[in-house]
């Protein structure tokens, strides 16, 4: 169980705010005595399942921020350097039978050069040289493994913490234990730009979980800020008329609730009334990169990737709990063709940014209590792909080994968990398995993930469904 | 050994599972218990059971019950509690010994090794077992639980129990619920007034606030049965059942797509006739019974042609979610739907393990898998016409051509398919038997395995279906050591490969094989598994390559001439070979790109329904398949990891709660044995056998959430022994010994709680109720409560005059939020893949599995959604461009006539001097921050009047 109020009933405790703005303060200033209650009376948002929550325990992490490298980033390629596979390119490897999706041939060399970075030495190669700058921030790991090398099925478990049936998503499991910190802004956004990932709006699922708790979908290749979320501006009024004509709704609704003084459900509505008039400032102006200073904007780059990231890192400031994002639609990473080309312009995309917000959180202070991740659904063969007999440079799916970087948020930088073979095929030291990454995120993020469950159909389910295990190593 | 202490300690346990009463004794077992399920089991299930459980049991040992563990397997006991270095496991998990390491494909991480010697450190606490191992379903103690758990009892007419407010009782409901509020001291709160009342009435029945008129003419009504007239009107009138069929829809998980799929067509066209059959069953009040026989074996009936239209009761199985093709999870979800939906069973836990809680073991959730996979959803070309047509229009005698010619491609490649898998794998025949040796560690020569071979790709597992490796391994697993073809493989298999050659002569020698195979390993013995693999595999190739040239010589031939041969090729292609396919099974077997080639070729076919919006209706009904599949048990609900066969049979548990009346479990066994097709009809009439204790109990619990906002047992879906027991055990079996009286009429049911006082109290709070019962459990008054967002939608449109009269038909793909979409929203398009954004902020729920109950919140983008969007605005121009219309109105009239057509009743004087003094400031007050607005206009200034007015609690509460 969940220790806070699972949004079940509603309470009914609301006697006394009625009672003070019922039928005899209809002379006062609504707004005014609206604003003063909804910073006294936090209960009054009782039915709003988004406010803020405490976790099972203290915890460094209260957001995320994750960026999804969405079709699978070659850790052979990036994060895990394998000179084993340069000294036997173009050769067979032996290797024990692994079944991934297509045809494979022989050894493929990374075309990216490795260098070592900081303090701690990590190699990074030349895809990310922007996190091998911070890469003592950056903890590596690279014995990730995961159950299927189908990109679905992938998607699911990397996010939902199953591969085929409906579930929860990581970000609505988190909005729903720790609410959100800005009544303004939605607790859950997933961004990508141009359109949706593989599986769609199914990545970030609220499942048998109130819908409330779902990731906000926002097109970031969409330029004007007022089509990034739905009714966010009325077109026809000014915000001083709007808030005439609000002030009347609302005299009228206190006069209504006056009949109904123990009604939260009413009372609440009336409070939503004042956060959803605020939210169109807030969500505005928190989406709003012209108000960024100029060296910052440089300091990210000008790509869509770049600008959701800087994005993100303002909502993350304004208190958005888990922000998701997207490389792009669809799959842009699964590059069975041409790797050298295709994860070169990608990487190129988004590089400078990663690089940039984990500089800029760390000069804002804000690093240790944001989690940010950076990986795909799974990995990449170490040999190339084959169609017909013929070599297409790129290579398959692999989800029996592969990195993801974790940094901020209590996760120890500079610092290289777990190892894969020789090549690069299969984690084999400390192999961390997804379910073990969530259990590590929760409890970073202050949770017992045996304990934060919901109960669906006689069951109490939970993110790790029956499995996880905190893997300690990478904490701080 | 085990020490007698701990036998005494296992006995006393045993002893506290039977006795639940004995509290104390209960909670010291349960942490450990609860720590055994939570940390412990889940290892061994993850590492051990594959090789040493149900199906398998290596070295004689079971680690998947507790008897297993303890005894041990040829090697001695694997658990001694309390003594480490005594327990095998531990040994094994340790990898300290180089002839015991377990499990064979690497160490398991530290923390878990430490955490299983822990365990046995501290006694290896194991439960005493009330389940044997999944898929022997005998042994499971159904009846037990059946004879113990509430929702299992007969249901029984309760007598009504003597009320001090008999003046206030209108019929039985009130005595149950008066009897429990008098118990604890409380009161029932009078009558809600005329214009509550009537609004309440018309939103709960039909979704749509009440007209002025109608509020009015109910309070000059002063005649004793004006209310039970006004119930009944209501009740007869088609918008009642646009209303309630869409929380019936909320059970189905009612969509008009398939979800993701990659390739194929996803839109459900025809699913909208699913739709307009729950519409038309609650209109013309179907009794529930045949409306759950229409929904489950709706192939099986027999309608006289004006039931016809029943037949698209069908689609209850196949509007679900179709997981990118998986049949699976496909399977899963219909299984879910049933049992969930129509049982409160929560069967699909069953699906990986027998249910931890529940009487419901495995084996009764793959049985469902077999009635469900023995169905089959028909191309749209085959799908029965709702109505035959007298003579169909050119459009539609083309479409239906069209498709015909499109499903003959299909079948075409389908057919193909399946005799290129046949004959690959006997073709092929020593790729597959090599691949099988190399994946066993003990017998594998050097690294590699792959799949693909320089002849073939082959049909190993892949996320799409399990292959014909598996077909061979099982082949080979069930073999034994006298068969004639497979007879010496077994023996060696036995042995490593180092003691491959020494051995090799006297198995040889000791099998009486078939004598072409064993002399030709006599003349010349291979040297390892790999090359007698290789060896048979060639042969058996030679085999297919002779029959095949004997055939094109022989066309009338059964058999071989040479006895031998002719053995060998039974052994390859005769009865029960892995190279016999059914085309079912030769789509387990397909590669990625032939799923997706497949996928597409039926895509075009439905393609072509969704390109003709006008097609005759369909009905998406699942028919028999031609032969029945049984199911084996998936172990851990994995399809490569076969437990035992099933055979189909109605659930165990509904079988006993059926027999807990009188009968005899066996009687029942014999009532509802299926003897012929896929028996969803035997399944169908269990459910709706009126000794049934489930279904009348939950379809009756679902009714009262939808008129009261709470039920009486609050998990609907989940009438298991985890959910909480009724808040009014006596009323719930009541209501649904009343149903059944009444012939299963819903609508009867609708009537009787609506017209009770207990629905028809006043709103109003009480200090004392409150504080002694705050969440109105015991129903002391009515809760007012937030409408649906569909009857929030449906509202704005109602009082605005917009609302058009679509009542049936294909679903309209307008987003719910286009101000130009102006239908009941029960006929919008959904698109389980993207929902609407204004749906989910309003609670709309995902429709992939049953939901008794949406959640009800108040977040601030609902509240965006009526301060902004163009829908909200776009009403607030009609009501504005009447208002503007009326001649010589004074402003005050108007601001009357709006508040009449939104709330059907006056404003009081605050209110109107409230709408008066915004009025002020809006026109002649011209905005300072928009200039451009100075001179507002007649119109903007009723429309923003409007606006305001629709934004407003009273019009979307429920009162």
């Amino acid at each position: 169980m969940f220790p806070n109020d699972q949004p079940k009933r509603l309470d009914f405790g609301r006697r006394s705010f009625l009672q003070r703005t019922g039928l005899g303060l209809a002379g006062l200033g609504v707004t005014d005595l609206l604003c003063r209650e909804s910073t006294t009376a936090a209960s009054a948002s009782t039915a709003n399942p988004l406010s803020a929550k405490s976790p099972h325990f203290a915890a460094k992490a209260e957001r995320v921020i994750h960026i999804f490298l969405n079709g699978g980033l070659s850790h052979v390629d990036s994060f895990d350097p394998k000179p084993e596979l340069t000294k036997r390119h173009g050769q067979s490897l032996t290797v024990p039978n692994l079944i991934t999706e297509r045809q494979t041939g022989a050894a493929m060399a990374s075309p990216f050069p490795f260098r070592k970075y900081g303090n701690s030495g990590i190699e990074v190669s030349d895809l990310f040289p922007h996190i091998g700058q911070v890469i003592d921030d950056v903890c590596v790991v690279r014995s990730m493994y995961a159950d299927l090398p189908n990109h679905e099925p992938s998607l699911m478990l990397m996010n939902c913490g199953v591969a085929n049936v409906v579930r929860p998503s990581f970000g609505s499991w988190l909005t729903y234990g720790l609410g959100s910190e800005n009544e303004n802004l939605p607790g859950f956004i997933a961004m990508s730009p141009g359109g949706l990932p593989v599986k769609g709006t199914q990545n970030w699922q609220s499942a048998f979980l109130p819908s409330v708790f779902q990731g906000t979908y926002i097109d970031t290749a969409k330029t004007k800020i007022d089509e990034l979320i739905e009714n966010i501006r009325n077109d026809q009024l000014s915000p001083a008329e709007q808030r005439r004509q609000l002030d009347l709704v609302q005299r009228l609704n206190l006069l209504h609730a006056g009949s109904h003084e123990d009604d939260n459900p009413l009372s609440a509505r009336i409070h939503s009334f004042e956060q959803a008039y605020r939210m169109q400032d807030a969500a505005r102006e928190a989406f709003d990169l012209s108000s960024e200073p100029e060296y910052i904007r440089r300091m990210y780059g000008e790509t869509p990737q770049a600008k959701q990231i800087l994005m993100a890192r303002r909502l993350a400031e304004r208190g958005v709990r888990f922000v998701q994002l997207w490389h792009g639609a669809w799959q842009p990473w699964d590059n069975h063709d041409k790797i050298e080309e295709n994860h070169g312009k990608l990487a190129s995309e988004c590089s400078q940014a990663i690089g940039a917000l984990i500089t800029d959180l760390k000069q804002r202070g804000m690093l240790d209590s944001t989690l940010v991740i950076i990986g795909g659904e799974f990995g990449r063969t170490p040999t190339v792909e084959v169609r017909g007999n013929e070599s297409k440079f790129g290579r398959d799916h692999n989800h029996y080994g592969f990195s993801l970087c974790l940094a901020g948020g209590g996760v120890k930088g500079g610092y290289v968990h777990g190892a894969t073979d020789e090549f690069g095929f299969r984690a084999v030291e400390k192999r961390m398995h997804v379910h073990d990454l969530h259990a590590t995120l929760l409890h970073l993020l202050g949770f017992d993930h045996t304990k934060l469950t919901y109960r669906f159909a006689g069951r109490d389910f939970r993110l790790t469904d029956v499995h996880g295990r905190i893997v300690s190593d990478i904490i701080a | 050994m085990i020490s007698s202490r701990f036998l005494l300690f296992a006995a006393v346990l045993v002893a506290c599972g039977s006795l639940l009463a004995n509290a104390d004794d209960q909670s010291a077992v349960r942490p450990r218990a609860d720590h055994f399920e939570a940390k412990i089991r889940p290892l061994l299930i993850q590492h051990c059971t594959e090789c040493h459980g149900a199906n398998k049991q290596e070295s004689g040992l079971r680690l998947d019950v507790r008897s297993g563990a303890f005894d041990g397997g040829d090697r001695g006991p694997a658990i001694v509690p309390s003594d480490v270095d005594a327990s095998l496991l531990i040994e094994a998990i340790r990898y300290e010994t180089e002839d015991l390491q377990m499990p064979p494909d690497g160490r398991m991480e530290q923390d878990e090794i430490d955490l299983l010697t822990e365990w046995i450190a501290a006694g290896a606490f194991w439960p005493a077992e009330t389940q044997p191992a999944a898929g022997t379903k005998d042994a499971h103690p159904v009846s037990d639980a059946v004879a113990s758990h509430w929702a299992y009892q007969p249901i029984r007419k309760p007598a009504l129990p003597q009320v001090k407010h008999a003046d206030w009782v209108r019929n039985p409901i009130d005595h149950f619920v008066f009897a429990r509020l008098e118990q604890a001291g409380l009161a029932p709160s009078p009558m809600a007034d005329d214009h509550a009342l009537v609004r309440r009435l018309h939103l709960d029945l039909w979704g749509l606030p009440a007209d002025d008129d109608t509020v009015k003419a109910f309070r000059q009504d002063a005649s004793d049965d004006s209310y039970r007239a006004l119930v009944d009107r209501l009740l007869a009138d088609e918008r009642y059942a646009q209303r309630w069929a869409r929380h019936w829809l909320d059970v189905a998980r009612y969509a008009d797509t398939k979800g993701y799929t990659d390739g194929g067509n996803r839109e459900l066209p025809f699913a909208y006739t699913y739709r307009d059959y729950v519409i038309r069953a609650f209109h013309e009040d179907l009794p529930f019974d045949q409306f759950v026989m229409d929904q489950l074996a709706t192939d099986q009936m027999d309608y006289s042609a004006d039931q016809r239209w029943r037949m698209a009761g069908g689609g209850f199985l196949t509007v679900g979610r179709y997981f990118n093709f998986n049949p699976y999870d496909i399977l899963d979800d219909r299984i879910d739907v049933i049992t969930r939906g129509l049982l409160g069973l929560t069967a699909s836990c069953a699906r990986c393990h027998d249910h931890k809680y529940d009487p419901i073991p495995s084996a009764d959730y793959y049985s469902l898998y077999g009635i469900l996979n023995s169905s089959y959803l028909p191309h749209h070309s085959r799908l029965p016409l709702l109505v035959e047509p007298n003579e169909p229009s050119e459009a539609e005698a083309q479409y239906v051509a069209e498709m015909n010619e499109r499903t003959a491609a299909f079948e075409k490649r389908f057919d193909q398919l399946h005799h290129q898998i046949e004959d690959e794998l006997r073709k092929f025949a020593a790729d597959y038997l090599v691949y099988i040796v190399q994946e066993s560690v003990r017998h594998r020569l050097g690294e590699t395995n792959p799949v693909f071979t320089e002849r073939t790709y082959l049909r190993a597992p892949t996320a799409y279906g399990y292959g014909a490796v598996r077909r061979w391994r099982n082949y080979i697993d069930s073999r034994s050591e006298d068969d004639p073809v497979f007879g010496i493989w077994k023996r060696m298999d036995s042995f490593d490969k180092t003691e491959f050659a020494a051995a090799f002569a006297e198995q040889l020698h000791a099998w009486h094989g078939n004598t072409a195979w064993q002399q030709q390993l006599a003349n010349s013995p291979p040297e390892s598994m790999v090359e007698l693999a290789r060896r048979l595999g060639q042969l058996f190739e030679s085999i297919d390559q002779q029959w095949k040239t004997f055939v094109s010589q022989h066309p009338d031939a059964n058999r071989l001439p040479d006895d031998a041969t002719e053995q060998l090729r039974q052994s390859l292609m005769g009865p029960g070979s892995p190279t016999v396919l059914t085309p079912l099974e030769s789509v387990d077997c397909y590669q990625l790109d032939e799923h997706v080639e497949l996928r597409n070729l039926q895509g075009k076919i439905e393609e072509r329904t969704v390109d003709f919006p006008d097609a005759a209706a369909r009905a998406m009904l699942l028919r028999d398949r031609d032969e029945p599949v049984e199911a084996n048990v998936f172990l851990r609900g994995q399809p490569d990891r076969l437990g035992s066969e099933v055979d189909r049979h109605v659930p165990t548990l509904l079988l006993a709660s059926l027999a807990n009346d009188a009968e005899t479990e066996a009687a029942m066994e014999h009532e509802f044995a299926i003897y012929r097709g896929s028996g969803r009809m035997e399944l169908a009439k269990a459910i709706i056998d009126r000794r049934n204790p489930l279904t009348a109990r939950v379809i009756v619990n679902r009714m009262w959430q939808w008129h009261f906002g709470q039920a009486l047992v609050d998990s609907m879906d989940d009438f298991g022994s985890r959910s909480q027991p009724p808040t009014h055990p006596e009323l719930l079996d009541y209501l649904a010994w009343w149903l059944m009286e009444h012939d299963w009429s819903l609508k009867e049911l609708n009537r009787l709680m609506v017209t009770s006082h207990t629905f028809c109290q006043s709103n109003s709070s009480r200090t004392d109720a409150m504080q002694m019962d705050p969440a109105n459990q015991l129903y002391w008054r009515f809760v007012p409560r937030r409408a649906e967002w569909e009857v929030i939608r449906d509202s704005l449109l109602a009082v605005s005059g917009r609302l058009d009269q679509k009542r049936n038909g294909p679903s309209i793909p307008l987003s719910p939020d286009d101000p130009d979409a102006t239908c009941r929203t029960i006929f919008l398009r959904i698109d389980r893949q993207h929902a609407s954004g204004f749906a989910t902020n309003f609670d709309f729920p995902v429709p992939d599995m049953t939901v008794g109950k949406r959640p009800v919140t108040s977040v601030p983008q609902q509240q965006l959604f009526f301060l902004n969007s163009p829908f909200v605005r776009k009403q607030a121009e009609a009501l504005a461009g009447t208002v503007v219309q009326f001649d010589g109105k004074t402003d005050n009239a108007k601001i009357d006539w709006l508040f009449q057509k939104l709330f059907a009743r006056e404003p009081t004087d605050t209110e109107r001097l409230a709408v008066i003094d915004y009025r002020r400031n809006v026109s002649s007050e011209p905005s300072a921050d928009t200039p451009a607005n100075a001179e507002l206009s007649e119109m903007e200034s009723w429309i923003r009047t409007a606006h305001a007015l629709l934004q407003l609690n009273e019009l979307i509460y429920v009162p």
